[in-house]
Formats: structure tokens, sequence, C-alpha cells
């Protein structure tokens, strides 16, 4: 397998004389992967995120995605970079209110100016997997919970980016809809193929993914590997680490 | 969906919430378009103003127009531009430039401003026209309306061009806020954590002080020679107590009145009530947050209401004044008996006249040598004292239709006629020595004065009314004499025929005097200055009242997820409402208050330093200041209710 991305000791200042929000953290993201990273809040995952994703700078290290230095890109080439390689899901959905669902998950692929046969296959087949068909004329405020962040998920899809970066994307569902959402997550991952990173608290939530890294302190303290484990046993043995890690803390 | 599709889908869903925008921009550009209009109308300026005055006027009101319309578009806009920084950031998320998202701004801002203009213009020409209707009727102008153009293509122009500039100034806005905001704080604007509010209490004493210290020096103007505006000078005491209270209010609002709620919240038994427990905080928090704005509207509310204010107290004053300046309709001195009775002639034989009363009063000119004189009896040419007899008197009095009381006067009693009222009636009880001739004199007594004067101030000052034995006894020594004739009647005093028939027969005398003609000097003198104020006061007070409007629906917006928790607490939509509507008017109030304060003491001032005050009565000056500020409160409740009404809506629909 190719990593899609790799990271070499990154480290993140928010102040000056302040303590590290990264404290030199390398790793690497193969093609196909779905990342989970944990830790407690204020333990820099989301600030990993915020760097991998071209929303925040590093103090210095490098970050390659797909052979392209995202660390260096001017303003302008991050934006393009975003437009055409990576994909997002956050907490608050962050869907457009005045677009219709259907407008919403087209965004990406007009940006990539696609033909309007394209996209319109392309939303179909997506809304049809998210099971979101029937939504696709309404509003974002008419919607669910967990319709919406189906619908973000859609969006974040459909442009089949090489990597798609989910910020707590069950923190504000129920767990039902959080089931489901993680679920077609998964499917997506390996029926897809898409590279997936995503940043939890949650060790249920974390359970979807074949790897999980945890953070503390702005490092990584452990790598816990799913292998071919069920998700069961993955999820008890997550529970036994991150149980261990906070007794070792007191 | 390219950026465009988007624009306009945006501004269709948010159409409530850009609409006020919308609307304000246009009135203001409706205001803005009109008053070109009228400035750029030659025809008009050319009747209304003869030696460049008004044009030299319009222009400088012009530029504080332009730069405050221009200031109210950038406000606006920044305001809409933070509240949509989540989205921005969106789109920056699925990785629009930051280029693209400024032309989405731009062509939104283009569309509604182009919109805004065309409804402006479109109403602006119309209320130009109205204004210029009116202005012909009250000033009685000799123009045919039909030759004033509805638009005037350089006024068309000219705000076609303000509004290219203005976008302009937008767009750069825009462009400098989109570049200082990296990707990470459009999408991580986690709200920002409410700081904890420090509250000095020197800072709030000093508000306070400052603030009454500068009511107090505006005060002290009222103490005439005495006061501090007379022995320092006048512009240092006007810079001072301006500084003074500026600097109040800032303080006042800044930090006093978040000390008074910090104070209120202390008494428990007060704060533990269910509205006050959530208002009293959220109050306190929100003056602070808002401090700035609250601070500029204040300001801007007591400027214009003091200009609007003076304004209307400038015109309403003299036409006031004009009752004592000319008591009767019409007044000559008589100098030559004909051309007297040629004048009765064509008085009555005026066509509408009905009813005409006249007299002439003989005035007995003397000098004194007390030592005790009134200013009056100096500030004409030729020292002296005019006599009047106590009949002549009552009789003018009668003529004028006003009732005095005064009792019989005594050989050595008089009433001095004051040209304006002074504090104590020092001239009460006065003796004045009067020099009949090289030999002979006589002493009065003053037992009272009186500010009813029977002739007008151009004929007669220091006029001493007196018994008619003495003014008898007086005549014998042939002191020099001058007939005034006072011509009133029903009607008369705002007889424009009677005046026009006079004129031709008094060209130029300095001593004709006519009511009617001093009234429409001074409308003609001052409104177009008028026209202008109210111009300025109408676009601020619709500004102030939107940046109110705007203010609270952004704060509402915010507090959307608090209201939810309340509503789970146990807080009905009633008590919900109240507590929105408490909110709301508190943040109204500040402005409305201080302002309605401040500009009562600025008129105070204003009226004791320039106003000549003949009346010495204080209902002419009531007035004016009333009709400023029921005007301003009439703008600010529909302001409230239009805000009330959006905020409910916005908490109460999903």
């Amino acid at each position: 397998m190719k990593a899609i991305l790799t990271a070499r000791d990154v480290i993140k200042f928010y102040n000056k004389n302040q303590v590290a929000g990264l404290n030199k953290v390398s790793l690497d993201i193969e093609s196909g992967e779905f990342i989970g990273i944990m830790g407690v809040s204020g333990s820099g995952k989301t600030t990993l995120l915020n760097i991998l994703s071209t929303i925040d700078r590093p103090t210095s290290g490098d970050i390659v995605i797909n052979g392209v230095k995202i660390n260096k890109l001017n303003e302008k080439k991050a934006a393009d970079f975003r437009k055409s390689n990576l994909g997002f899901i956050f907490q608050e959905y962050y869907l457009l209110d005045s677009l219709t669902v259907k407008e919403n998950i087209s965004v990406p692929l007009t940006l990539l100016k696609k033909s309007p046969q394209e996209i319109e296959v392309s939303i179909n087949s997506l809304a049809e997997r998210f099971g979101i068909k029937e939504q696709l004329s309404k509003y974002p405020n008419q919607l669910s919970g967990g319709q919406k962040q189906r619908v973000a998920a859609a969006r974040a899809i459909i442009k089949k980016p090489s990597l798609l970066f989910a910020d707590e994307p069950t923190g504000a569902l129920d767990s039902k809809s959080a089931t489901a959402l993680l679920h077609k997550l998964r499917e997506v991952n390996e029926e897809l193929q898409t590279t997936i990173l995503m940043v939890t608290h949650d060790a249920y939530t974390a359970s979807f993914s074949s790897r999980i890294l945890i953070f503390r302190d702005g490092n990584i303290i452990k790598e816990i590997r799913r292998n071919n484990r069920t998700r069961k046993e993955f999820l008890e043995d997550i529970l036994t680490e991150v149980t261990s890690i906070e007794v070792s803390n007191e | 969906m390219d950026l465009l599709k988007i624009a306009y889908k945006n501004l269709k869903t948010n159409f409530s919430f850009y609409s006020l925008y919308f609307i304000s921009v246009a009135f203001v550009l409706m205001v803005f378009f009109s008053f070109i209009s009228f400035a750029m109308n030659d025809v008009i300026m050319e009747k209304i103003s003869s030696d460049g005055r008004v044009e030299t006027m319009s222009k400088t009101v012009a530029v504080f127009v332009m730069a405050f319309v221009l200031f109210y578009m950038s406000y606006s806009n920044s305001f809409f531009l933070k509240r949509r920084m989540k989205e921005l950031g969106i789109y920056s998320l699925l990785g629009y430039r930051k280029s693209s998202m400024l032309k989405l701004l731009t062509i939104e801002n283009i569309v509604i401003c182009l919109l805004s203009l065309l409804t402006g213009v479109i109403l602006g020409a119309i209320l130009h026209k109205g204004i210029i209707e009116v202005i012909i009727r009250v000033l009685k102008l000799q123009i045919e309306t039909s030759t004033i153009p509805l638009f005037n293509y350089g006024a068309i122009l000219f705000t076609l061009s303000f509004v290219f500039a203005a976008l302009i100034v937008l767009f750069l806005s825009n462009w400098i806020v989109l570049r200082n905001s990296s990707v990470l704080n459009l999408v991580r604007m986690e709200k920002r954590e409410e700081k904890k509010i420090k509250i000095r209490l020197s800072l709030s004493i000093a508000g306070l002080l400052f603030m009454v210290l500068g009511y107090i020096l505006a005060f002290d103007i009222t103490r005439g020679v005495e006061s501090l505006w007379k022995t320092i000078g006048f512009s240092p005491m006007a810079l001072l107590t301006m500084l003074t209270v500026v600097i109040g209010t800032i303080f006042f609002i800044h930090s006093f009145l978040p000390f008074s709620i910090h104070k209120l919240e202390q008494r428990k038994n007060w704060l533990y009530k269910e509205m006050n427990i959530i208002v009293l905080p959220n109050f306190k928090y929100k003056i602070r947050s808002k401090a700035k704005t609250l601070i500029l509207l204040t300001l801007l509310a007591a400027g214009t209401l003091s200009l609007f204010a003076s304004t209307v107290l400038s015109v309403y004053y003299p036409l006031a004044a004009t009752e004592r300046i000319i008591p009767s309709a019409i007044e000559f001195p008589v100098e030559d008996k004909g051309m007297a009775s040629k004048a009765l002639e064509i008085v009555k034989g005026t066509n509408n006249v009905e009813d005409m009363k006249y007299s002439e009063t003989t005035i007995i000119q003397v000098t004194s040598s007390s030592a005790n004189l009134p200013f009056e009896y100096s500030v004409k040419g030729a020292s002296g004292f005019d006599l009047v007899s106590e009949s002549d008197y009552r009789e003018l009095i009668a003529l004028q239709n006003k009732t005095a009381k005064i009792e019989k006067l005594e050989d050595d009693e008089a009433i001095l006629v004051k040209y304006r009222p002074e504090e104590g009636d020092p001239d009460k009880g006065n003796v004045y020595n009067l020099n009949l001739s090289a030999s002979d004199n006589v002493e009065v007594m003053v037992k009272e004065t009186t500010l009813i004067n029977p002739i007008g101030f151009a004929n007669s000052i220091a006029t001493l009314i007196i018994s008619d034995t003495l003014y008898q006894k007086i005549k014998t020594f042939g002191l020099p004499e001058k007939t005034i004739m006072s011509i009133d009647g029903q009607n008369m005093r705002e007889n424009k025929e009677v005046y026009e028939n006079l004129e031709p027969l008094f060209r130029d005398d300095p001593y004709f005097a006519s009511s009617y003609q001093r009234n429409e000097v001074i409308t003609q003198a001052n409104s177009s200055t008028f026209l202008l104020i109210a111009f300025v006061t109408i676009i601020f007070f619709v500004a102030t009242g939107s940046i109110l409007y705007f203010h609270n629906i952004s704060s509402i917006m915010g507090d959307k997820d608090d209201f939810m928790i309340l509503n789970r607490m146990g807080y009905n939509n009633k008590m919900m409402k109240k507590i929105i509507n408490k909110q709301i008017l508190a943040l109204f109030c500040i402005p409305y208050v201080l302002g309605v304060t401040h500009s009562t003491f600025a008129i105070i001032a204003y009226k004791s330093a320039l106003m000549d005050d003949l009346l010495g009565r204080n209902s002419a000056f009531i007035l004016p200041v009333l009709v400023a500020v029921v005007i301003f409160t009439i703008v600010y409740i529909i302001y409230y209710m239009v805000t009330v009404r959006a905020c409910h809506k916005i908490i109460f629909t999903n």
C-alpha cells in the first residue's frame, strides 16, 4: 500500500513560550485506511486535523499529501488543493442553508466543472447510498440531525477525495443516527476505497476505524490496530487502553 | 452551482434578513437623491438664494450627508459580513478561493445597491417634486412647477457616481476583512468566550461626574453676564462643555451603567426574580460588548437632535418675537399729516380689510441725569426716555388685543417697558430724574416693569409710561416729540395686500414696520436652511434606528440557544417575549434618554447664547424642542416595534 499522507516532526505553537499544541508529531496514512484519532479535549487531536487538512499551518515540520507539500501552499493554492483533494465532515454539519440538499451536494462537482449529466448521476447514486433520496429537494433546516450529517457526508464524498476528514461527525447525533452514519462511513471506506481520518473522543465511534492513534499533550502516545478482530473485540481493546491511560494519568 | 447562483439563492432565502438593509439603504438614497436634486436645481436656487449662501450651505451639508451615508452603508455591510463568516468558512472548506468569495460579496452588494438606487431615485424624485411644491407655496415663489423636471439628470448621475464610489469602498473593506481572516477562524469560529466584565468604580464615577459637570457648564450660561461663558469666552467654553459631555457619555455607558446593574445584582431579593435573573446579567454584558456602538449612537442622536431643535428654534423664535418687535400690524412715524391720512385711506381701501383700527400716539422724548439708568436708555442713537401717557398705553394695548393688568398711576410713578426680561427685575423701585428744562425736573419712581411694549422697537425704546396728568404737565415744556401711527385689526398681522399697497408710499423708510413683511423675511431667510437640516435629520434618525435594529437582531440570533434552554427550564413564551422586549427596550433607551437629555442642555445653552430673549417665557423655547423630541420619539417607537417583531420571529420560529 502506498502512503497517501506523510507528516514529519509537525510542531504547532499557538502562542510563543507556551505549551505546544502539537509536539513533533509524525505519522503515515496509507491509501484506503480508516484512521481514528482519539484523545481527551485539549490533547491536540483537532489541531492535528486542522493542520493536516490545510485549515491551519504548522509552526514547523512537513506534511505531504499525494506528493504535494501542503504546508508550503499559499492561500490560493491551498483552496485549490482542498477543492480537488479533500472532503470534510464536521460535528456542526456546515451545510449551506439557502441551498437545497441536492444543490448542497452538487457544489463540489460544479467547482470541479463537471458536466451536468455526471453531476446528476453522482448525486443520485450517493443519495441512494445514504438514504436521502426523498430529501433531495428539501432545505437543510427541514432535516433531522442524522439526515443533515448524511447530506454532509454525501457532499464530502461526491468528488471522490483522496482524503476525507471527519471531526466528531457523530458529536451532535443520537446513538441510532450515529451508528447509521458510522456504518455508512465504513461502507464508503471499504467499497469506494476512500481514505478517512476521523477525530473523536468516543471509543464506540472510534471502533469503526481500522487503526487508532491516541493523543495526549500533543503527542501520539499509543497506536491500536483492529487487524482481523470483530468490532466488538476492537472496542473492548480500545476501552481497556483508554482506561489504562486514564488510570496512569491520575 | 456557480457562485452567481449561490449568491442569488442566498439573497432569496435571506430576503427578510436583507430587506431592512435594502429598505434602509433605499430610504437613505431616496432622501439623498431628493436632496441632491434640490441642491442641483438652478431655477429654485436662483430664487431662494441671492448671495450664494444656500448654495454654500447645501454643499457643506452634502459633504456631511455623503460621509454619513457612506459610513452607514459600510457599517451595515460589515455587520452583514460578520454574520456570514460561517457561510464563507464553508465555501472556503469546499475549495472556493477568497477571490471568488470577494466576487460573490461584490455581486450581492451591486445587486442590493442598484435595486436600492433605483427605488431611491424613483421615490426621491417624487419626494423632491413634493418638496419643491411646498417651498414654492411657503416662499410664494413665481415658478411654474411644470418647468422643473421630475428627474434631474445631473442629480441621477451624481447619485450614481456616489453609489459607485460607495461600492468601491465596500469592496475594499470586504477585501480587507477577507484578507485578514484565515480559513481557521472562518471555520472554527467557536463562540467567543464571554470575558468577565471588569467594572472600575473610578471610571463609573468619572463618567457620572463628567456628564453632570458638562450639564452644569451648559446650564451656567443662563447666569448671563456672570457666567463662565462670558468671563472665559464662548468658544473655549463650548469646546470644554462638549468635550466634558462626550467623555462623560463614554464612561457613563462603558462603566457607570454596568456598574449600576452590578450594584442592583447585589441586592439579592431584587436579582432572584424570574425576569431579573435573566435580564440583568444579560443587559450588563450587552452594554459592555456593545458600548462602542451605543456611545456612537448616543452622540449621533444627541447631535442630530440638537441640530434639528436649534434649527426649529431659530426659525420659530424670531417669528414668535415679531409680536414684540412690531406689536401692531403696521406702524410708522407721522411726519406728514397728508401722508398719514393717505396711508389710512389705502388700508381702508384694500379689498379684504373689514375691521381696521388705528391710533396715533405722541411720544415725548426726555433725558435724565440719574445714575442708575436702565440699559435701554442708552441703546439708541440719542439717549433718552420715550414718555407715553397711561391712557395712550391702554388704548394701544386694547388695539393690539392684549390685556395688561396695571393699576392707575400716581404722578410720581412710572412703568418701564423692558427690551428683554432681567433676572430679579433690577429696575423696579428706581427713581429717575427727568430733565424738563434747564431749571425744571421731575422725579418718577419705577412702580413696575413690563414686557408688553405698545410701540415697536424700531420707533420707541426705553418707553416710560406715566400718568396722564404728569404727561400733560411735561407736554407744556415743549420737549421734542414724535407721533407714531399704529394700525391693527382683524387678520391685519398676516395681511399681504395691505403691506403691498402701502409699501410704495414708504419706500426705503426704515421706521415703517409691518409684521407681515418681517415674518416673510424670516421665513424666506430660514426655510431653505430648515429644509437642509430636515434632510440631514431624517437621514440620521433612520440610520441610527437601523443600526439599533441590526444590533438587536444579531444579538438575539446569538441568544437563540439560550432561549431554548430557558424554554426547557420552564419559561413560557409570554415570559420569554417579556425578556426579549426588556432587552431591546434597554438598548433603545440608552441612546434615546441620553440623546434627549444632552440635546436639551445643548438647546438651553444655544438659546441663552445666540437668541435674543425678547419673550421672557419658556414656552417659546419648549415648543420647538418638543417638536424635535416628538419626531425623534415617533421614529424610535416605530423602530422599537419593528425590532421587537423581528426578534420574536427569530426566537419563536424554527
